[in-house]
């Protein structure tokens, strides 16, 4: 078959949807669920069929990636009557599974997430400096609070994204709000391995309280430097903690 | 409405549209409103099962692609309900266009807990008795999406017992409002009282901006001066945008 060329900028058009496939995407997000801790040890998964409509998959689908998930171990399926899919959590811990697709991503792979959470993250600050009122920055407040006062790592971890969702609320965009969760899922919980200890708390602590003032003058332009750069720390945290592991 | 007669018919026109959306809400809250306190006043003690009848109400509007309303329901007061302290007893649109009950984390404890106490939904109509209008705001704890709720509080021998609520989107509230935006022949924007536009007729006047033209928080107690025509009752108004 003969590609026709349709000019550069409708090049976009005609590319591939997506490249992975459709289980392999629901698996995916699943598994980065579980790993989040929201669906924790023991949890019932929906049936099949009410997970094909929510996820928009056919029922084929679903049954694909429960295979792979119950291949991994990290759900269990029981017949008959009270039976359906639980969520088992690994032994060690939700964070070996963060582990385990850290140790099969790259530098440069993670360069490139940092990146475009960096711009996600950017935009919504700046949007939020514009956008907000007090309400917002009541909410932003009382976010930046929850995660100064947070003391386990895991506690830490949910004020941080809790922060960030406030931030893109605050921006009125249901778009950059939904960038905004599907980075977390996708990118959050491999940096939530390099955050949570005293260090990192304090640091994230100190950007969050120079994002809201920022947001609350309704300064664009350092709202997007500080929210980038809040990015850019986490991101160059990761890749630390990324080197120093055993390859 | 009288109170609209000797404006400008372009204003007059996006007012009544205003209102009619907000009319739509109000009769689903008020529905609402009734039905629980009928069911609260019967002798039990509030729980979980006397709100039976709530779902079936609900699915009447939100259930139809005819009505506005897109969500709605009734909200406990927090300790209200004898055997749930938090409980939403919410009604959404599915994918398949039909009504289902929105289930929700209401253990404090539990992972994506619904914390809706400290939500403006809530808060305003617990503290000002008065019913309110929420939004435009992204709803990231219920529909994920752009949103206005519309809120009055059920009171039950004079005490607070929760709010009665319906949902319409940003989308829907611009496709209602847009028929008389455009024919008015003038720049309009319909924002609320913290000056928040929901919609406009000027591409400089996006939903979700702030308007800079005008101090609205500061103009809402003498309004006719700003140009800003106030919905009544409502924290909703038309502002005349400079030509």
């Amino acid at each position: 078959m003969a590609i026709q060329f349709y000019g550069r900028a409708t090049a976009a058009v005609f590319a591939p949807l997506e490249s992975t496939s459709r289980s392999a995407r629901v698996a995916r997000r699943l598994t980065d669920a579980i790993a989040l801790g929201l669906l924790p040890d023991g949890e019932q998964l929906p049936g099949e069929a009410d997970l094909a409509q929510q996820f928009g998959v056919s029922t084929v689908t679903i049954r694909e990636s429960l295979s792979v998930l119950r291949q991994e171990g990290l759900i269990e399926t029981r017949r008959g009557r009270g039976g359906g899919s639980f969520v088992r959590e690994p032994v060690d811990g939700p964070a070996v599974l963060a582990k385990r697709r850290l140790a099969e991503v790259s530098l440069l792979e993670l360069r490139d997430l940092g990146d475009l959470y960096a711009a996600i993250a950017g935009s919504a600050a700046a949007l939020a400096a514009r956008r907000n009122d007090t309400e917002d920055v009541r909410q932003l407040r009382r976010a930046a609070s929850q995660l100064a006062d947070a003391q386990k790592p895991d506690a830490r971890r949910r004020a941080d994204a809790q922060f960030h969702i406030q931030v893109a609320v605050a921006a009125q965009s249901a778009r950059l709000y939904h960038e905004e969760v599907a980075m977390q899922a996708e990118f959050g919980t491999l940096l939530w391995l390099a955050f949570g200890d005293d260090d990192s708390h304090e640091q994230m602590v100190t950007s969050c309280d120079a994002l809201v003032a920022a947001i609350e003058a309704r300064d664009t332009d350092l709202a997007r430097r500080t929210a980038e750069q809040r990015v850019a720390d986490a991101t160059a945290r990761l890749i630390d903690y990324h080197l120093a592991q055993e390859p | 409405m009288p109170q609209t007669a000797a404006l400008a018919p372009e204003v007059a026109g996006v007012l009544d549209a205003v209102a009619d959306m907000a009319a739509a809400a109000f009769e689903v809250v008020d529905q609402i409103s009734a039905l629980v306190q009928e069911r609260f006043t019967a002798g039990e003690a509030p729980s979980r099962a006397t709100l039976t009848g709530v779902g079936e109400l609900c699915a009447g509007f939100v259930g139809t692609r005819d009505h506005p309303v897109r969500g709605a329901g009734y909200v406990a007061a927090v300790g209200y309900l004898a055997d749930e302290p938090w409980w939403l007893e919410w009604f959404t649109q599915g994918e398949d266009g039909k009504s289902h009950r929105m289930v929700c984390q209401t253990d404090p404890d539990g992972v994506g807990f619904f914390d809706y106490e400290f939500l403006t939904w809530y808060v305003v109509p617990r503290d000002t008795g008065h019913r309110h209008v929420t939004g435009p705001y992204i709803d990231y704890l219920c529909t994920d999406d752009y949103n206005m709720t519309y809120t009055a509080p059920v009171l039950i021998d004079g005490k607070f017992a929760g709010v009665a609520g319906a949902d319409i989107g940003v989308q829907t509230a611009e496709t209602l409002l847009l028929p008389a935006l455009r024919t008015a022949g003038r720049p309009l924007a319909v924002v609320n009282e913290q000056g928040r536009i929901v919609a406009s007729n000027s591409g400089r006047h996006l939903c979700g901006d702030l308007v800079t033209d005008v101090d609205v928080p500061a103009a809402w107690a003498s309004p006719a001066r700003a140009g800003l025509h106030v919905v009544a009752d409502l924290p909703l108004a038309v502002l005349e945008l400079a030509r």
